[in-house]
């Protein structure tokens, strides 16, 4: 027994192992991309879509724009365009969903996609909740009071790091993770049922490539366009979320990007100004302290550390380090071709925005990676533009089963013969699976 | 400044008197050393010389100290700065943060370590006088016994051991205080000034909260506290409030806090009866704008940068606090130090904590 405090749909103590029991029996009613479902996300985008909450938290306005229903009728497409050649597509049950506390949007992200798929859903809340995750539960909240069968195979809960909770909640038939890392490893050690599944998303970081001579083209009015978008990357959730980029990547004539550098970065400074989006004293300390660091090493051009939004840290080596404190902390550096990113780029690199790169380079580096970090490759500005596929993994699909429904029988054999015949059986069934 | 030259200069800012120059004397003293330590360290030590370069391009003496290069201070918790060969390193001071949290490392040769004591020395003198007084310390005996992990709280207190004598500890090893060596501390003295010492909240809560009831006559004492104000703060008790419990309670009119750091051991501000912090001549303090980080005039609080003439084994002479402050005034009439009266208004807020009273794992001046 392992009580734990659901906060939606309905206050109240539960016990976990019984939550989740409820929850797969409720599950039997839905199926993916209902009516029910589909009004839902539209409840919850004309809550969220109220422009004093845009105002104040510009992520729960991207999420209201995915949660429109013209949104849902992409997804709803994507479904039926695989479910084609012979396969049905069906919930797998129960998804127990473990969000991270820093990017509050993702809880919600994560479990529309599950329920669009038709599975009952169980919504970890970390217990320390932002101001923007409080008016996220407030709105979903009201979205479930008036959709029962969703509200049914729903709960958001809350607590610590409780072992006897998420062991109860991992009977789930899929646990998605969503990282830091230390969260990752804690949950791997909890044992989940055999044929259950799990989607994990450990920390990741992320980075932006700019044409020089695209950048050093652009007027006044383009300029600011591009820094607007570019601080928007930066400023949400702190520069802290897996997408924010952290580096950026001149791609171009020296000389040039000296000069283009200047002009973005005081445009992306003074946008930060004229939002408000100042940082704290201790952020602006804590990020010269990060720079610092680095500089000693010899390996920093100039440190712009005197900045109230942005600081910029030049480097003179392609070494990226990763673990900056955010809050507007950038790292720069010049190459001569997109394929030198190959020296920057490591494993745990997500999301490339880039501005003034051809589609060709950004597909030839792709290649030259082979597999080696980016997963990602998005216009800057987009960012933190949430995805269904996400870390290379389809959300949605992964949230659903395939049945393989076949009808046609090979003409010349009616029997498997011989090893060799049952092991190709075998590659074509795994092929299409 | 030739480095003979930089040494002597040095040694002279560390004679006495510490304080009652002006502002402008102690200026043409201080800022030519500082100018002459920066070089010092740029030429010795290549971390510093980078960070610099990157941070402060271009830069040259101005003849004004608010123009010197600094290093913030979280970077010797990265980095083992030196600016001297590992062989000259006798002893690497480790400190503070909270618990679990990383430390500053700061490395000391035999000439630094032995400025930091002369440092300390022509302060506290100040206000104790050259005799070494009977010592009542406001801890346990305990934590000074354990040597093999000497905490940095311990290290404070063994520190200023060396300005006392017949040394009486007030606590046991529970923490409970030990009233019957107090009297008999204060019977075999009596007639004799004395020094009691402390971390603020320590005095506070064991000398005033516990002992404030049993008529102990302290009037001989002066007392010496330091180690931060945020435990008090957040008690609403004040520097006036906390002053007036140890004259009410034990009859002491001499209360001296000090504001000092690991990163810059022996160059410690002292408190003044007027309440207020001084530098003393072989050191300074800049409040600077944290938008700008331009110097602050007079009466605008800011963060605090301090300065000092003693470190020339690692690059510590000028750096940037994550401490907010303000100077109330410069070369204040009647002012008996002469110089910047400032206070520390406490931590910036949202860093990385790193009292010692919380944890009870202080550094001496935390």
């Amino acid at each position: 027994m392992a009580d734990v405090e659901r906060l939606l749909p309905t206050a109240a103590t539960v016990d976990a192992g019984s939550l989740v029991a409820g929850l797969r029996a409720a599950q039997r009613e839905r199926r993916p991309f209902d009516e029910e479902v589909c009004s839902l996300a539209e409840a919850m985008a004309r809550d969220l879509r109220r422009p004093e909450i845009i105002r104040r938290f510009p992520q729960l306005g991207a999420l209201a724009y995915w949660l429109r229903r013209a949104e849902a009728e992409r997804l709803r497409a994507a479904w039926a365009a695989a479910e084609a050649d012979g396969t049905v597509l069906v919930p797998r049950g129960v998804v127990f969903h473990v969000p991270p506390a820093n990017v509050d949007t993702l809880a919600v992200y994560s479990w529309m996609l599950a329920a669009f798929a038709g599975n009952a859903n169980v919504v970890r809340i970390a217990a320390h909740r932002s101001e923007a995750t409080e008016v996220l539960l407030a709105a979903v909240g009201g979205a479930l009071a008036g959709h029962p069968g969703i509200a049914a195979s729903t709960a958001f809960v809350t607590y610590g790091h409780d072992e006897d909770i998420s062991t109860a909640l991992s009977t789930a038939e899929v646990r998605v993770v969503w990282g830091g890392d230390d969260t990752v490893q804690a949950l791997r050690r909890i044992p989940r049922p055999v044929r259950s599944v799990e989607l994990s998303f450990p920390d990741r970081t992320s980075l932006a490539v700019l044409g020089v001579e695209a950048v050093a083209a652009l007027d006044d009015e383009a300029m600011a366009d591009l820094a607007r978008r570019l601080a928007n990357d930066i400023v949400w959730f702190d520069q802290l979320a897996c997408s924010s980029p952290r580096l950026v990547v001149w791609v171009g004539d020296h000389d040039a990007a000296e000069r283009a550098r200047a002009r973005l970065y005081a445009a992306v400074r003074a946008d930060a100004e004229e939002r408000g989006n100042r940082a704290s004293t201790s952020n602006r300390i804590a990020k010269f302290v990060h720079a610092a660091d680095v500089a000693a090493s010899g390996t920093v051009r100039s440190l712009d550390w005197r900045s109230s939004t942005v600081t910029v840290a030049e480097l003179t080596q392609p070494l990226f380090p990763r673990d900056g404190p955010g809050g507007g902390l950038l790292y720069d550096i010049g190459v001569a071709s997109v394929l030198d990113l190959e020296q920057v780029v490591e494993g745990r690199d997500q999301t490339l925005s880039h501005f003034g790169i051809d589609e060709g380079d950004l597909r030839s580096l792709a290649h030259r990676l082979n597999g080696r970090g980016i997963d990602r490759m998005v216009p800057v500005g987009d960012a933190l533009r949430f995805d269904r596929v996400w870390d290379g993994i389809d959300l949605l699909q992964s949230f659903a089963k395939r049945v393989a429904i076949s009808t046609d029988r090979p003409t010349n054999t009616g029997l498997l013969t011989s090893m060799d015949e049952q092991a190709t059986g075998t590659d074509q069934q795994g092929d299409e699976g | 400044m030739a480095e003979p030259v930089l040494d002597t200069a040095i040694d002279a800012l560390l004679t006495p008197p510490a304080f009652g120059a002006t502002s402008a004397e102690r200026a043409a003293g201080l800022t030519p050393v500082l100018e002459a330590l920066t070089a010092h360290h740029l030429a010795r030590c290549p971390e510093y010389a980078h960070v610099t370069a990157a941070a402060f391009p271009g830069w040259q003496p101005t003849g004004v100290a608010a123009d010197l290069p600094f290093v913030p201070i979280g970077l010797f918790k990265r980095r083992d700065l030196r600016s001297v060969a590992d062989g000259e390193v006798f002893k690497v001071l480790t400190s503070s943060g909270t618990s679990g949290a990383t430390v500053s490392r700061v490395a000391l040769d035999r000439t630094t370590a032995k400025r930091q004591t002369r440092a300390l020395t022509l302060v506290l003198q100040h206000v104790l006088g050259a005799a070494r007084r009977p010592m009542l310390v406001i801890d346990s005996e305990a934590v000074v016994r354990n040597r093999s992990e000497l905490s940095a709280r311990a290290a404070g207190v063994v520190g200023m051991m060396s300005f006392g004598r017949h040394h009486t500890f007030a606590l046991d090893a529970d923490m409970r205080p030990r009233l019957e060596a107090i009297r008999q501390f204060l019977s075999d003295h009596a007639g004799q000034e004395l020094l009691i010492f402390g971390f603020t909240f320590m005095v506070w809560q064991h000398l005033v909260n516990e002992l404030g009831d049993y008529d102990l006559d302290l009037g001989a004492a002066t007392v010496i506290h330091s180690g931060g104000w945020k435990r008090l703060a957040a008690e609403q008790v004040t520097n006036e409030e906390f002053k007036r419990c140890l004259r009410d309670a034990f009859g002491i009119e001499r209360v001296h806090n000090f504001y000092g750091m690991a990163e810059q051991v022996g160059s410690v501000f002292l408190e003044g009866t007027d309440g207020r912090l001084h530098p003393a001549r072989f050191a300074d303090v800049i409040v600077r704008d944290p938008d700008t980080w331009q110097e602050l005039p007079v009466g605008e609080p800011g963060v605090l940068q301090v300065l000092s003439a003693v470190p020339t084994s690692y690059p510590g002479h000028s750096i940037l606090t994550e401490d907010l402050g303000v100077v109330d005034s410069i070369d204040g009439p009647g002012s008996e130090h002469g110089g910047k009266a400032f206070r520390v208004l406490g931590r910036v807020p949202q860093a990385e904590l790193r009292g010692c009273s919380d944890t009870y794992a202080s550094a001496l001046g935390r």
